[in-house]
């Protein structure tokens, strides 16, 4: 199944809907008498997308990754407070029918890949799967924030489902399998600890956050907040038109990806940039590739250009580099460019 | 699902033929592929049903638990009719086929050895929960995995028939072909397996050829002397290499379709067969000179790979030669002979800065669990999978509790309880579960150690290169945390001070950073400098009881500046052991007068104790140079 089938397949009431009936019958009610509820409820509202103010290289990965599911999710490195899980969250209003599923670190196996329902045997004598969050996520984002502090065998496991894109699930006499394809999107602050390097690779682009330096974009960080924080609602009004765009570009780029063009040239120049760096295995290649596609038809072109292919570089190869444990280090920017100017001349001079 | 098509595989062709002879003979005992992630190890595997479609691939989970592999009591007709029937597991539906596990080196030590044993003895037999019961599981074995992640014990290895190592290809025009073919087969799938449909077809009438050759296949006595010496020459352990050699053989020549076993079988099956299997008796010093220059894992796989060719016995795989030794050693030994790296450190001028020590080479590991010590640590054991006390961790298998019940296992206890359903009185519930029933889970789960190395800064330390040679000690155990995901932490003592350069933590990284700038200088508060590290320990082991504790001392033992307390560093080192926690005393002192004070402190304090000199592989040399 395509992922937009499986979009199409749950346009159904979400879960923000249900927040925000509850909080009107509140208001309702007992807006007097209430007014930390209502706050509350107020800070389980979305802040929406569009109104984040800069980290314009986290947005284009992870809109990157909703336009194509199939690059492999989003590793997103840095301190806290970078707006990473407001950014990541306010995702599931730019396309219908989108979760974002969070994996808590604190998960035990059986409520990751699902386990023997309890209740039901105990009542029925029977068995019956009951599903677990590797279920919800099908066709969602998973979130996984801290990834790097995440219990080695639930690790694991995301290896295995990544990887293949189906939970199996052989335990506690349930035999059972069901579709797991999800957006794999993980943060770490790379203090805390290195992630492991299998779970590394299938993260299709990494990217480093930084708060945002410029003064006056942090007043407005502020500001923004402030409101949101004062009247969600009209806030997520005065952004309504910002987010529709966002939607319909996501819409309208993934309709135009099967037929971007790209230039035969450009597939070495990929290839050579992988061997000129060295990378671990193909994925890099093929995860620039795709992320190259993905570029064009965000950016609305018809044919994938060198421009492109740098922008894709930049996203995929940082933490692909062959790492021995102590020469660990990305692949800075600057570095990247170079490679992959480079490259670019050498396959312009041959051709 | 669509598969990606098996012809549309590029390159990997050793591995290609490893499961294609498989299929065709599968005593050979099961393919084992190590590789770099993104090498296409699953993709194939998965892909193999196509040309082979009689045999189905099944994959097994990492988180199967072992009466899902065996298969157990039914739970529901056992209710409903208090008879006892017995549902397949995974291996008896597996018989004939093909069983798959990714990342097998993840997979726990009691499954592993439960699926080798069913693969090589062709059948499985249960006694448990009432049933008895014996059944046929003729599978073909085949694991993948990242080295990167962990390497598998030798017995393990030698347990697969074959083994093949993965790298990427570096050719470009190669990996152009393998983007196109992915790119072309994630847009259109039907359209890009119907491309390859005749090339699998092709490749499928060759194997049932083979298969209807097989009993034809004549074996001369040249060739089964051939087999021999080449295994004698190699020092394989055991017979299972001839073996899987000859068989290998055997199917190569059925699947070219002829019917005698040439020279030329044996040398394609040959690196198959060997690879993991070699074991290097008489040429350890060149084995250091390669692994000087690489001093890295992943690049020594490249090089092993290289060396893949038939006459060359230079394999320096380092499981290998440690077949001999005891079972549990082995694994940790894996490392031992981990090379010393180039690193260049920068130039610092102010105070006292010592570089890494070139000539250092570590030759033991101090941080190998103590085998003796282990029964007392709780949660403990070495530093891989593990039983777990707490309810954290993989569950594996279910037993019946002693003393105070943790951690409920539901579906054992349904099992046990559920043939005497019908016997017995409910009093209106849908189940009646005796206390007898009751089962508790049994979860592993890899713990590494928390290590703290208690670095002695101070002036007596810059004498004649010791901080230097130090420096490269911590260096090298280091490397080893970071293989075996330990936690570890930086402390340093001088002047008058205890300084926590790093917090115990996983990124070893930074650990190794820090440790550069390490400045040495001043007197020598080493009692502080216990006491604050037993502190540290002490409110990590409360917020998380199962960590493995360990403290690595770096130090001369003499003490500048006196402790108010009486006792000293005795006192504190003491202290420290009775907490359980593991003291590593490794004595810095060097040259001619030895006072001997850090030896008598682990001795006192019964820790454990190493010189400097015996962690170097060269010691005579080492001190001969000094």
């Amino acid at each position: 199944m395509s992922w937009k089938e499986i979009w199409k397949k749950k346009r159904s009431p979400k879960l923000s809907h249900k927040y925000s009936k509850l909080l009107n019958s509140v208001t309702e009610k007992h807006a007097q008498q209430n007014k930390f509820l209502i706050l509350y409820l107020n800070k389980m509202k979305k802040y929406p997308f569009a109104a984040v103010v800069g980290q314009e290289k986290m947005k284009k990965a992870l809109l990157l990754n909703l336009i194509n599911p199939k690059i492999g999710g989003v590793l997103i490195k840095g301190e806290k407070g970078t707006a990473k899980s407001t950014i990541v969250r306010g995702l599931a209003d730019l396309v219908s029918g989108l979760k974002v599923v969070e994996l808590p670190l604190g998960a035990t196996e059986d409520k990751v890949v699902g386990t023997l329902d309890i209740e039901h045997a105990i009542k029925k004598g029977e068995k019956r799967f009951e599903p677990g969050i590797l279920s919800k996520a099908h066709g969602n984002i998973l979130y996984v924030d801290e990834i790097n502090l995440l219990d080695d065998n639930i690790v694991d496991i995301l290896l295995d489902v990544a990887a293949m894109g189906v939970n199996t699930v052989e335990r506690e006499g349930i035999s059972h399998s069901h579709p797991s394809q999800f957006i794999l999107i993980g943060t770490m602050n790379p203090e805390e600890g290195d992630l492991r390097p299998q779970l590394l690779d299938r993260f299709g682009l990494t990217i480093d956050v930084v708060g945002e330096s410029d003064v006056a974009n942090r007043v407005e960080v502020i500001k923004r907040r402030l409101a949101f924080e004062q009247t969600p609602d009209e806030f997520a009004k005065d952004f309504s038109a910002q987010q529709l765009e966002l939607s319909n570009t996501i819409i309208s780029a993934q309709d135009k990806l099967s037929n971007i063009l790209f230039p035969e040239y450009l597939y070495e120049c990929i290839a050579s940039i992988s061997c000129a760096i060295g990378v671990d295995g193909h994925r890099a290649d093929i995860t620039m590739l795709k992320t190259a596609l993905t570029i064009a038809a965000f950016y609305n072109c018809v044919e994938v250009t060198e421009e492109h292919i740098y922008e894709a570089a930049e996203l995929v190869l940082p933490h692909r580099l062959l790492r021995t444990p102590f020469s660990g280090k990305d692949l800075t920017a600057e570095e990247i460019r170079k490679v992959v100017e480079k490259e670019l001349l050498k396959v312009e001079v041959n051709s | 699902m669509v598969k990606f098509p098996y012809t549309a595989i590029i390159g990997q062709e050793q591995a290609k033929t490893a499961l294609l002879l498989n299929c065709i003979m599968p005593q050979i005992g099961g393919v084992l592929l190590a590789g770099e992630k993104g090498t296409g190890k699953s993709t194939l595997v998965r892909s193999l049903s196509q040309v082979c479609p009689e045999r189905k691939v099944i994959t097994i989970p990492l988180s199967v638990t072992e009466d899902m592999l065996l298969g157990s009591l039914n739970v529901e007709t056992a209710i409903s009719q208090g008879a006892i029937e017995y549902d397949a597991g995974l291996l008896a539906k597996a018989d004939g086929h093909i069983l798959y596990i990714d990342e097998i080196n993840l997979l726990s030590d009691s499954v592993i050895n439960l699926l080798l044993d069913s693969a090589s003895s062709g059948k499985c037999t249960i006694e448990r929960e009432g049933v008895s019961h014996s059944f046929a599981c003729r599978i073909i074995l085949v694991g993948s995995m990242n080295p990167e992640e962990g390497t598998l014990r030798p017995q393990i290895l030698d347990r697969f028939g074959f083994y093949i190592e993965l790298k990427a290809s570096k050719n470009k025009r190669e990996r152009v072909e393998i983007m196109k073919n992915r790119l072309a087969y994630e847009t259109d799938k039907n359209r890009f397996v119907n491309m390859f449909a005749d090339q699998n077809k092709d490749i499928e009438k060759k194997i049932s050829t083979a298969l209807s050759k097989l009993s034809k296949i004549k074996i001369t006595e040249e060739v089964l002397t051939i087999v021999a010496e080449i295994c004698h020459k190699a020092f394989v352990a055991g017979h299972r290499a001839d073996l899987a050699l000859l068989l290998g053989a055997i199917a190569n020549a059925a699947l070219d379709s002829r019917t005698l076993v040439s020279r030329f079988d044996i040398a394609t099956v040959e690196p198959l067969a060997l690879a993991h299997r070699i074991r290097n008796i008489n040429a350890p010093e060149e084995n250091q000179e390669e692994e000087t220059e690489e001093n890295d894992n992943t690049k020594d796989d490249e090089q092993q790979e290289e060396n893949n060719e038939p006459q060359n016995n230079e394999q320096p795989q380092n499981e290998q030669k440690n077949d001999e030794l005891k079972e549990q050693n082995e694994e940790e030994n894996d490392n031992d002979n981990e090379n010393q790296p180039q690193i260049e450190a920068p130039v610092d001028a102010n105070d006292e800065m010592f570089d890494f020590d070139d000539s250092f080479v570590l030759n033991k590991d101090p941080l190998k669990p103590a085998f003796d010590k282990i029964k007392c640590i709780k949660g403990s054991g070495k530093r891989n999978k593990t039983i777990s006390e707490t309810k954290r961790g993989r569950y594996v298998k279910a037993r019946i509790p002693a003393g105070k019940l943790i951690d409920f296992a539901f579906d054992a206890t349904l099992r046990t309880a559920a043939p005497y359903q019908l016997l017995r009185e409910k009093n209106g519930l849908a189940l009646s579960i005796h206390s007898d029933d009751i089962r508790e889970k049994i979860r592993e789960r890899r713990i590494g150690n928390t290590v703290l190395f208690l670095v002695d800064a101070s002036g007596s330390m810059g004498i004649r290169q010791r901080m230097g040679e130090a420096k490269t000690a911590v260096l090298e155990m280091l490397k080893q945390s970071y293989i075996k995901r330990d936690c570890v932490g930086l402390m340093t003592f001088r002047h008058n001070e205890t300084e926590t350069i790093l917090p115990p933590t996983r990124s070893v990284n930074q650990a190794q950073k820090l440790l550069k700038n390490i400045k040495t200088g001043g007197r020598t508060p080493l009692s502080n400098g216990l006491k604050d590290a037993h502190l540290l320990m002490q409110s990590l082991h409360r917020k998380n009881n199962e960590i493995m504790p360990v403290i690595v001392l770096f130090t001369d033992g003499r003490e500048t500046i006196q402790n108010t307390q009486a006792e000293g560093a005795i006192h504190f080192a003491k202290q420290i052991c009775n907490d359980e926690i593991r003291l590593i005393v490794i004595d810095t002192e060097a040259g001619f007068i030895r006072l001997g004070k850090a030896k008598s402190l682990a001795l006192q304090s019964k820790a454990e104790y190493y010189t400097i000199d015996e962690l170097k592989e060269k010691s005579m040399s080492g001190i001969m140079t000094n």
